[in-house]
Formats: structure tokens, sequence, C-alpha cells
């Protein structure tokens, strides 16, 4: 059966990791299993779809401060919070962080499996949004710089007469060069031109 | 009828000697003595003054009030009475008496008009003398005609002033003895203390003052049946306090008994009875002791009491506060690692074809787990059970190796080899084996873990039992990470650890389990590497328990 995804565990109690890898394996995710923080951060990841579940109690660094390291070095891994304490501000604080989840232990299986399966469902997203805006990069860096100039004024919502006095060109021109960026970004139609400068605006 | 007047004269001067030797304050002795000098010698005016210069207060006792140091009767009454100055020497010093005459400005005792009349008098001054002292004066005034200080009357004087001196005797001996009474009373009605006799066949019992107010006893009772007594003692104490007092009795032994007494308003007092049994005036052996009222000690006592109970209670519930995350992190670990193994377990059991070997690996897990769990309730177990030591004979070899038996797996499974070094000589030791296994049992698995990182050296856990001085040492050294020295104490704190996943509350317990033994459990740093834990407990709890008494 193939992999649903990679469940990366960090958790300092070695039967408790063991246990929710068990676990994982079983509802066929991949699973890799860390005694600390610094053992994750070591580790080599692949690109499949993943997440992180970790205890937020570890010797050295904390699953909170593993958290935030992550957001800084915009790694957007989705993360699920463990904890022994029912700690509410210190939940607060890790779901104010982006987590997905934040589970107190004893961990019920269904709420592990929840969470699990919507952290990888939020990874496939983003990973698969990360692809297109490669994509769509990959393809705007094809476009001559007249056509750029065409796309950025058209998505902006100006007629193609209005586009062609602005560039000093004619309207056939203009036409012509939006019809060549159309082609080369795989855009069907004005409307999806202009929302694809938008993402590309975005992620520049 | 001359017969006639000496029998009257002695009739006069045995009942004036009477009065006086009866009188016992020294008022009454002044009077006595100058009503029966008037009397007899018939003078008009007369003044006994006592105590000149403060002689009888040297004489008598110290402490006697000094106002009385000076007394002064006089007919007709004065304020102030000096003896003549020309007669200083001869009646206070060389103690004779004198007898004089003048006129009547020298009047002592006259009025200004008596004074005007010019008439002659006749003074009679003699000493009042005991044991070679002057402690007062007579002084009889008289006129001149006609002569009333015949010698006969001089003689009379004379024995009566003899007599006065030798009343002062008795009359200091029985202020001395009323000071001496009031001192008891009002020391005893201080300090809450009254004295008593009982009389062991009789049954009755004599007692102050103070007694009777402890005991709420009526003062017109006297001597007190023993059934009054009886009945103010508090009926719970009383068959306790009866067989002690029969038993003192028989023994004749020193008796000292704390008990209630509860009065007839219902007031309740604890007092502290103490006697010892000697051979009273009656020939009777007798009960001589004193009771004291101790219920302000008593309640103060347990005011401090409550607030220490108070205050014990108050720190077991903030350490419980304490132990509560502790402990709620200890149990729901293996509660998460159980529920998800044995989820896990389902499904390989579920897939097809059937997961055999993963779910044999999961429900191994699941019972590692339980035996976790299991590990943690017991710890807490022995913790809450602290205090309530069931001590015997153990042989510490035989109950350290059933527990090594029980980790040979462990320590297999952790390469470690285990030395043991026993003194062969010990005998068995008083103690709770079950305790001290778990003691042994922690600081072993301690070792065990301290080890689980160790590369490039061997791993090995030594034990060693040692006879020192009454006390057996049971030592643990490993080759571990070893102790920070920073840590110090807190080591032994309930929740400190240092451990991943670790409990904080071994070390603690094996604290707690150790000094209930009377004993001492210490971490040092190994001289190379590692750490040595051990405790020391003394061989007998009884030797320990008279140490401390």
């Amino acid at each position: 059966m193939p992999s649903l995804g990679i469940v990366h565990v960090v958790d300092d109690d070695e039967l408790v990791r063991e246990s929710l890898g068990d676990l994982l394996r079983s509802l066929n995710y991949q699973v890799a299993l860390y005694g600390s923080a610094a053992d994750f951060l070591d580790s080599k990841r692949s690109e499949a779809p993943a997440c992180l579940v970790v205890d937020v109690r570890l010797p050295g660094t904390s699953g909170l401060e593993l958290q935030g390291y992550l957001a800084r070095v915009n790694n957007k891994l989705p993360v699920i919070l463990m904890t022994g304490f029912a700690d509410v501000p210190m939940s607060v604080k890790g779901m104010k962080a982006g987590a997905i989840d934040f589970l107190t232990k004893p961990i019920r299986d269904q709420d592990l499996i929840d969470a699990v399966a919507a952290a990888i469902r939020v990874d496939k997203d983003q990973r698969r949004q990360m692809a297109e805006i490669g994509e769509l990069q990959h393809r705007y860096g094809l476009l001559t710089p007249r056509e750029r100039q065409v796309v950025a004024l058209v998505a902006s919502g100006l007629m193609n007469k209005q586009v062609a006095s602005e560039l000093s060109i004619s309207e056939v021109t203009v036409k012509m060069h939006r019809g060549s960026a159309m082609r080369k970004l795989g855009a069907k139609s004005v409307a999806r031109l202009a929302r694809m400068a938008e993402i590309l605006r975005l992620s520049r | 009828m001359r017969l006639g007047e000496e029998t009257f004269e002695l009739d006069l001067m045995a009942k004036a000697l009477r009065t006086i030797s009866k009188e016992i304050s020294y008022e009454g002795l002044a009077e006595a003595l100058l009503e029966a000098a008037l009397d007899y010698s018939g003078a008009a005016r007369g003044a006994v003054l006592l105590s000149e210069g403060g002689e009888l207060v040297a004489k008598a006792d110290a402490s006697f009030p000094r106002e009385r140091a000076r007394i002064l009767v006089s007919r007709p009454p004065l304020d102030e009475f000096r003896v003549p100055h020309e007669l200083d020497e001869r009646v206070l010093t060389r103690q004779e008496m004198v007898l004089s005459r003048g006129g009547s400005r020298d009047f002592l005792l006259a009025d200004s008009a008596e004074r005007q009349a010019r008439l002659e008098v006749v003074f009679l001054c003699l000493p009042l003398v005991h044991q070679h002292r002057t402690v007062g004066v007579l002084h009889l005034e008289a006129e001149a005609e006609p002569e009333i200080f015949t010698p006969k009357c001089l003689a009379a004087m004379s024995l009566l002033a003899s007599q006065a001196a030798v009343s002062f005797e008795s009359a200091q001996l029985f202020e001395a003895l009323r000071e001496t009474n009031m001192w008891m009373i009002r020391g005893q009605r201080i300090g809450r203390m009254g004295s008593y006799r009982w009389n062991t066949r009789t049954l009755l019992s004599r007692a102050s003052r103070e007694c009777y107010r402890i005991l709420d006893i009526d003062p017109d009772i006297n001597p007190v049946p023993f059934e009054v007594f009886e009945d103010r003692v508090h009926p719970d104490d009383l068959p306790d306090l009866a067989q002690a007092l029969a038993e003192a009795v028989s023994a004749r032994a020193p008796f000292s008994r704390e008990y209630r007494v509860v009065h007839r308003d219902g007031k309740t007092l604890n007092v502290v009875a103490v006697g010892e049994f000697d051979v009273g005036p009656s020939g009777d052996i007798e009960l001589e002791g004193i009771i004291t009222d101790v219920t302000e000690r008593k309640n103060a006592e347990q005011a401090l009491t409550d607030a220490r109970v108070e205050l014990a209670r108050a720190a077991r519930l903030a350490s419980l506060g304490e132990l509560a995350g502790s402990i709620i992190h200890e149990v729901s670990q293996p509660l998460t690692g159980i529920v998800a193994s044995a989820e896990a377990c389902l499904r390989w059991l579920a897939r097809d074809p059937v997961g055999v070997a993963d779910a044999r690996k999961s429900a191994t897990r699941i019972i590692e787990l339980g035996h976790r769990a299991t590990a943690v309730v017991c710890g807490l177990r022995s913790l809450a059970r602290e205090g309530q030591l069931r001590f015997a004979d153990v042989r510490l070899h035989e109950a350290v190796d059933e527990i090594l038996l029980l980790l040979k797996g462990e320590l297999e499974r952790a390469s470690i080899t285990v030395k043991t070094d026993f003194d062969q000589s010990m005998p068995p030791i008083e103690a709770d084996r079950v305790q001290l296994q778990q003691v042994v049992l922690n600081l072993a698995r301690n070792a065990i873990e301290a080890m689980a990182d160790v590369a490039g050296r061997p791993r090995a856990l030594a034990i060693a039992s040692r006879l020192l001085d009454g006390e057996v040492h049971l030592a643990f050294a490993d080759t571990g990470v070893g102790i920070d020295p920073s840590m110090g104490e807190r080591l032994f704190d309930v929740l400190h650890t240092t451990k991943r996943g670790g409990l904080g509350l071994g070390l603690s317990i094996c604290r707690k389990i150790i000094s209930a033994h009377g004993g001492r459990l210490w971490a040092e740093q190994n001289a190379d590497f590692g750490a040595k834990f051990t405790f020391a407990i003394p061989m007998r709890q009884s030797a320990r328990r008279s140490e401390s008494n």
C-alpha cells in the first residue's frame, strides 16, 4: 500500500514514540522517530507530504521552541503539539504559532489520527501550491520583456486599446503579445491570466 | 484584809501574765502589757514602745515588713513618744529600771492643762529585755502622792516586763509562720499548685487552699474524703488514676499522674499530681504531694500542636499539587502509548494478510507500558504509605539479590555487568523489606539509566555493603554520566528529574523510605566517572528509638 505521507514523531519517551509510530504505520503512514528536537533537525527529510508530531516537554530544545525555529527558517511543515499537562497558556501559544492541533496526553487515538490526516492534507496543499508557483515562475521566465509589460497592464484591468496607448504601440501588437503570453503561461482566459499575475506578484 | 488583798493582787498578776502570754501579735502584746501595768500599778498614764532602734526587725526575719518596726501604744493615745533623753542611756543601754521624780513640765503623757497644774510626778521607765537586747520600753507616769511605785509594785512590773519580752519571741515566731503561710497560699495561687497529704489507711486528705480551688471542693470539707476527690476526676481518667494510685501505694513508689478534673460548673482542668509516700504524724502511710493546674500550659501546647499540624497539612497539600503535575505526566505517558499501540495492534490484525509480527510487537509494547504504569502506581503507593513501615528481620543481601534477579533482563539488554561486594559477616537487620527493596530497585534502575548512553568504557554496577558504627551502608556505584555538582540536594526533590521521561519521584521516594528507617541517602561523584549513591540505616530500629528518646 502506498504511503499516505511521512509523520515525524519527536518524543523523549522511547516507548511512547514507538507506540505512536506503530499506530501511524498501521494507518499506512511512513514514520520517522526522534528522541529530541536536535535529532529531528539533523535528519534528512524527503519532499513527500509530511507533518511533525512533537511533545512540548522535551529535554534540550522544547517542542514550542522547535515550532518557532521552523517558522523562522520558513519551513512550513505542519506541527501537531502534544503535552502531558493541559496547560492553557502554553496551548494558546502553540496554536497561535500555527500548530494544527494541540493534543493532551493520554491522547485519544482518533484525535491523533484526525490531526495527522489534517496536517498531511495541509502539507499536500501547501506543496501543490508551491509546485504551481514554481511552474508559473518558470513559465513567466519564458516571457519577453514586452510580453511581461502587456501581462501586467492587462491584469491590472486595462482594455487592449488603453494598453496600446500606454505602451505607444498598436492595438494589434498588444493582442499579439497578449496571445503569446497566455500561450506560454497556459492561461485559457484573461481572468485566469489576471489570477496568475496576482500569484506571481505575491510570490515575488 | 491583807490575805484577801494579796490574793487579789496575785489573781490580777496571774491574769495579766496570762493575757500577755496569749497575745500573738505585737500590737496585742503591747496593749496587754500596758493594760496590765496600768491596772496593777494604778498609774494614771503609760506607754509601751516596741522595737526601739529597729532591733526586733533585725533579729526576727529580714523579710518582715518594715512598718512593723515601731509600735506604740499609750494612754492617752499619742502619735509620738520618746523616752526622756536623760534616761536613754540608763534604760536602753544599761537596761536599768529607772524611777524618777519631776515637775509637771516633764509630764510626757500629760496634756497642756495638766502641765500647767505644775504637780510633782513620778516616772517609771523600764526596759523590755529579750535575750540581752532591749526590744522596747514600758513607761508609766503617776502623781507623786500617794506613792504607788512601791518595791512590790516595781517587782511586779519587772515580772510583767520580762513576761512580755518572752512573749515577743512567740509573737515573732507566729508572725513568721503567718507570713510563711501567706506566702505559701499566695505562691500556690500564683503557681496554680496545691499541696495535699492523703492518708492511705483512712483515705482522707488534708489539702491547701489552692488544692480546694483546683479540685472545686468546698472549703468546709476538711479532711476531704476520697469519694469527694473521685467525684471531681474526669470519669474517663478515673480508672487509670485509681490503678496508678493503687500501684504506687503497693510499691511505695513516687507517684506522678496527669488527669482531668471536672468542676461542678462543667469547667475542665488538666492537672498534674505528684507525690511521695512517707509515714504521717498518725503513723499511717501518707501520700504527700502537689497538684498543679496545667490547663493553660496544656491549652498553649494544644494550640502549638494544632498550628504545627495545620502547617504540615498545608505543606503536604502544596507538595501534593506539586506532585499532581508529575503524576499526571507519569501516568499519561504509558497510557498514551498503550492506547496507540493497542489501536495499532488491532489494525495489524485487521489487515489482509494479518500483520502478525507487527501485532505481536504492539502487544509486547502494551505489556511493557502496562508494567511501567504499574511501577508509577507502586511508587505512589509507597509514597502514600510512608510512615507505615513494617519492621522485621531482613537479610539485606538476599533482598538485594532478589532485585538483581528481577533486573536481570534489563541489565543484560543494557550490557551492564554487576559486581557485588557484600560484607558476609552482616547479621539480619531490622527494616521494612519491601520498602528497602523499592529503594534498591530505584537506585539500580537509576544506575542502569545513567549508563544508557555510555560508550568507550565498561558499563558496570558495583553494589557494596558494609557495617560501620552499628549502621548498614549499601552503595551503588555506576560508570554512567555522573552527577552535575551544581545539582546538590535538588537531586532528591520531588519532581526533579534529569531523565528523559523521568519520574522525578524515584530519588525522593528513596530518601523518604530511608529517612523513615532513621537513615541517610546521599550521592557522590566517583573519582573517575559515574556516580555513587549510598544509604546508611541503623542495624536495629529499637536502638535508634531508644537513642532518640
